[in-house]
């Protein structure tokens, strides 16, 4: 399952590949797509939008025209323009456009979850999740989400995936993705957790788990190997660990920090699984990128992520899951992760009704695996619910997104040379975040996504 | 694993309650008596029962013996003490139980077996033979050790399966963690050949096992498809079988499917459990071999009813649980019929420990006189077992007793309701002398 690590895998060219390979998973492929590609002349599609919000944060346009030449968003022009040259013109003369939207935290392998999710871990082929992922993946796009960033998953099928949604083989959104998360042995990254004992001894054989400055570069290094653009960690127990170890910091400096160095030697960003207030502080003073989670967030932190310019990813969505998991199942979890499943119920968006005003940049992210797939859109309501406007939630899923993930120059906005992501909903999104739960058209590099298509 | 704490030490107190009441001998004044060889109630009898845990006389009416502590019986039918040919005592059906297993250490499961093993004596059954699992060794000796309570046990040990068959301890594993565990061998049960059969059964010997169990065919709660498929050659079965009676050991087969029943029966083993699709040709060939045939109609029952409820069994259980369980009352009652040896088995674990008795009520609904399936359980099960002491009422027998208020020939739902119970001479439910 591992994947020979090539230069090929660093993010920046294989954007750039993927950009010069074109739409290949086209529905409807334009008409002279089968020409010989050295004389095939640029695919012009034309996008009328009723209102467009090419920028995020700022004020929406009137009916615009939006040029997409090969996949990537050519001119932004005022009033529904006929372009010479354009093979087809794409109405949503009655509809709002946006950027394709970006979720910060999903697993894409699964959304089982609770104690079935534990059975599916050991039972559970790769070449089976492999198709879980492709189904997950699907509906993340169909619900408006061009791009993810995946946050860890068992064996690399999401590396996998990533590379063949890359590479035109199958469809899917862009993918970020950190290979397998890292904590300390008996963190929230140890897979042999809640285990009955001869599985543990057996588990406790992978290479994600660190309790030392050397073993913490080397876990990073292994997961560089596997060719991952970014470097999940856990400073701080979770909810769904199957131990009854508590919520708070479970690393030490020493060893964020060393993990945090070692990504930087490879330009990789660090992202961090943290839920109590000493645990975000590790990972602060490490310098890390984004707390996820971040349930505890106290003054300090709060602070200290403002004078860093660090992101905070609610991933609020979470408790979705985890009630509309237990109205189906009351015994889905086990005694000790309900016991920390009903206290994320009780506290969860009391961190981001503290961090908005203080200005903390916020990046929208779900944690899609532990709430269902394709309901990302949920978030919004939970983010206005805990104090952020329509429009700041907007930002949050886009520009500050792709700030986040490293893709400023390629997606978050509507400008000449990004990506031709876009979403068009019925209604106004910034009157009504709610509208976003039900995208009715989702265009990925200028192509537009259909049910059932790849 | 906490909670198992509380139970325990009222445990530990009622058994040295009971030691010292087994210091005299004592004397059962029963309104009736069962007589099991001849399954015919004989009216009015008094059991004395020794210090040493046997019965030293069975004497007509109302009797005592000098320095004797009388329990007064009157109104109420003495049996021998119930036998259940196939209990799990180290498990128990519910939602969860499936996940537990991927959960729980055999240590958790040994705290419930505590609770399962107190149910099932109080509810009349004195012995049990346990056809399965890790714990159960470590109960039995526990029980005969005085520490805890319970049934008297012939336990199995881990049963012998074959590679992916009904007891493969790899099955429903992913590859990863299959391929880290490495292949299970005859030490955790699993054979491939004579060789591995005869390693399997003196690994038992080593373990401490009381009795051989294979599954000579798929089963309905694995993880694995087929429910009915032979999983042994008559050969392995053979080599099993030979090396069992090595060690004076008896071997008892679970299996659904007609061909695995057939091999089995020809292998010489002992029982045939469940034995589902069997046929007129294998009830001959069972009669011919004197195979004995353990229904355990309480199992199918409880399955075909979970199957019902969507997310009680994983969906790969749930077609065999549905289509097997429902199955096999009708295949016991042509059995009967046919003359095939019935002893009395309930696969307990399955259903509640503890609802052992509804099994009479089952074996009646199918066609068998109330004092047939008493003796099934009774002088049938001794005999099963190899247990020259146990099944009967008399002198030299175990003082094993079980009492009903009123006759259970003529209302099979009152072995339900147990009024008395005594193990080995010691009271564990009911007696006083009022």
């Amino acid at each position: 399952m591992h994947h020979t690590p090539t230069p090929l895998r660093t993010l920046f060219i294989s954007l750039i590949a993927a950009a010069a390979a074109g739409p290949v998973w086209a529905a409807d492929p334009p008409p002279n797509a089968a020409a010989g590609a050295k004389t095939t002349p640029q695919t012009i599609v034309v996008v009328h939008a009723g209102r467009l919000l090419d920028h995020p944060g700022r004020a929406p346009r009137g009916p615009s025209t939006i040029v997409i030449r090969d996949g990537r968003i050519g001119e932004v022009l005022d009033g529904f323009i006929d372009v010479p040259g354009s093979q087809r013109i794409v109405d949503q003369r009655t509809r709002f456009v946006l950027p394709g939207l970006i979720d910060s935290h999903v697993h894409l392998v699964s959304d089982t979850g609770g104690q079935l999710g534990q059975l599916e871990d050991v039972q559970a082929e790769d070449a089976e999740l492999a198709y879980n992922a492709l189904a997950n993946a699907h509906k993340t796009l169909r619900a408006g989400f061009t791009t993810v960033r995946n946050l860890g998953d068992g064996n690399g099928v999401t590396l996998a995936l990533r590379d063949a949604i890359r590479a035109g083989k199958v469809v899917g959104p862009n993918i970020v993705d950190a290979g397998r998360s890292i904590s300390t042995t008996s963190g929230h990254m140890d897979a042999a957790l809640g285990y009955r004992e001869d599985f543990r001894e057996t588990l406790h054989a992978h290479d994600n788990l660190c309790d030392s400055v050397e073993s913490c570069r080397r876990a990073v290094r292994i997961q560089v190997g596997r060719g991952v653009d970014v470097i999940k960690i856990a400073t701080t127990g979770g909810v769904n660990s199957q131990v009854g170890a508590g919520l708070g910091q479970q690393m030490f400096d020493d060893e964020a920090r060393a993990i945090v160095e070692t990504a930087r030697l490879y330009g990789k960003k660090v992202a961090v699984h943290a839920h109590g207030a000493d645990g975000i502080r590790v990972a602060l003073r490490a310098g890390v990128d984004s707390i996820e989670h971040g349930t505890m967030l106290d003054d300090e932190c709060i602070a200290l992520m403002v004078k860093a310019g660090t992101y905070y990813v609610p991933t609020l969505s979470t408790v979705n899951g985890y009630v509309e998991r237990l109205a189906a199942n009351p015994g889905a979890y086990s005694p000790q992760v309900r016991a920390k499943v009903e206290w994320r119920i009780r506290v969860t968006g009391e961190s981001l009704r503290k961090a908005v005003p203080r200005g903390v940049k916020i990046a929208f992210g779900t944690d899609a695996g532990v709430s269902k797939h394709g309901r990302n859109a949920d978030e919004f309501e939970l983010m206005v619910k805990y104090g952020m406007t329509p429009a700041s939630a907007l930002q949050a899923a886009t520009v500050i997104a792709a700030d986040l993930l490293g893709l400023q120059a390629e997606v978050g906005t509507i400008e000449p040379g990004k990506r031709a992501d876009l979403v068009a909903v019925d209604g106004d999104p910034l009157s009504d975040i709610t509208v976003l739960k039900r995208v009715p058209f989702v265009m990925k590099d200028g192509v537009e996504f259909k049910d059932g298509s790849g | 694993m906490r909670r198992s704490i509380t139970p325990l030490l009222a445990i530990l107190v009622l058994v040295t309650a009971s030691e010292a009441g087994a210091a005299t001998s004592m004397a059962l004044q029963c309104g009736n008596l069962f007589d099991s060889k001849a399954a015919r109630l004989v009216g009015e009898h008094t059991i004395i029962a020794g210090v040493d845990g046997r019965i030293q006389a069975v004497l007509p009416g109302k009797a005592t013996a000098p320095g004797a502590t009388v329990h007064d019986l009157s109104g109420q039918t003495c049996m021998p003490g119930w036998i259940d040919l196939h209990v799990h005592l180290g498990q128990e059906s519910n939602p969860k139980a499936y996940e537990e297993s991927f959960r729980l250490d055999d240590i958790d499961f040994g705290y419930r077996a505590l609770a399962y093993a107190d149910r099932t004596l109080k509810a009349g059954f004195t012995t049990v033979r346990d056809l399965g699992g890790d714990v159960t060794p470590h109960l039995r000796d526990a029980i005969n050790q005085g520490y805890v309570q319970g049934p008297r046990i012939y336990a199995a040990g881990k049963s012998i399966a074959t590679t992916g068959g009904h007891g493969d301890p790899r099955n429903g594993l992913n590859a990863e963690l299959a391929h880290l565990m490495g292949p299970p061998g005859p030490t955790d049960g699993v054979i491939n050949s004579v060789d591995d059969a005869r390693q399997a059964v003196r690994q038992r010997y080593k373990d401490g096992s009381d009795v051989i169990k294979i599954t000579a065919t798929g089963g309905v709660l694995s993880y694995a498809k087929s429910g009915d498929a032979p999983q042994f050659t008559v050969d392995e079965v053979q080599a099993v079988v030979a090396t069992a009676q090595d060690y004076g050991y008896k071997v008892a087969a679970h299996a659904h499917g007609k061909e695995g029943i057939r091999r089995a029966v020809e292998g010489g083993v002992t029982s045939i459990e469940h034995g589902t699709y069997m046929d007129d040709e294998i009830m001959a060939l069972m009669k011919k071999h004197g195979t004995w045939y353990v229904p355990t109609i309480s199992a199918g029952k409880f399955v075909a009813e979970k199957a019902a409820i969507d997310g009680y069994y994983p969906e790969i259980i749930r077609a065999k649980a549905a289509r097997i369980g429902s199955q096999i009352q009708d295949t016991f009652a042509k059995a009967y019929k046919a003359g095939v040896k019935i002893g009395f088995g309930t696969d307990q674990g399955v259903a509640p420990h503890g609802q052992n008795a509804r099994e009479f009520g089952y074996m009646v609904e199918a066609g068998m006189p109330a004092a047939e399936a008493i003796q099934a359980a009774t002088y049938n099960a001794a005999e099963v077992l190899g247990a020259p002491d146990l099944g009967q009422l008399a002198r030299g027998f175990r003082s094993d007793v079980v009492a009903v208020a009123g006759n259970p020939l003529d209302d099979i739902a009152l072995t339900g309701k147990v009024s008395f119970v005594m193990k080995d001479g010691v009271v564990y439910l009911g007696g006083g002398t009022q």
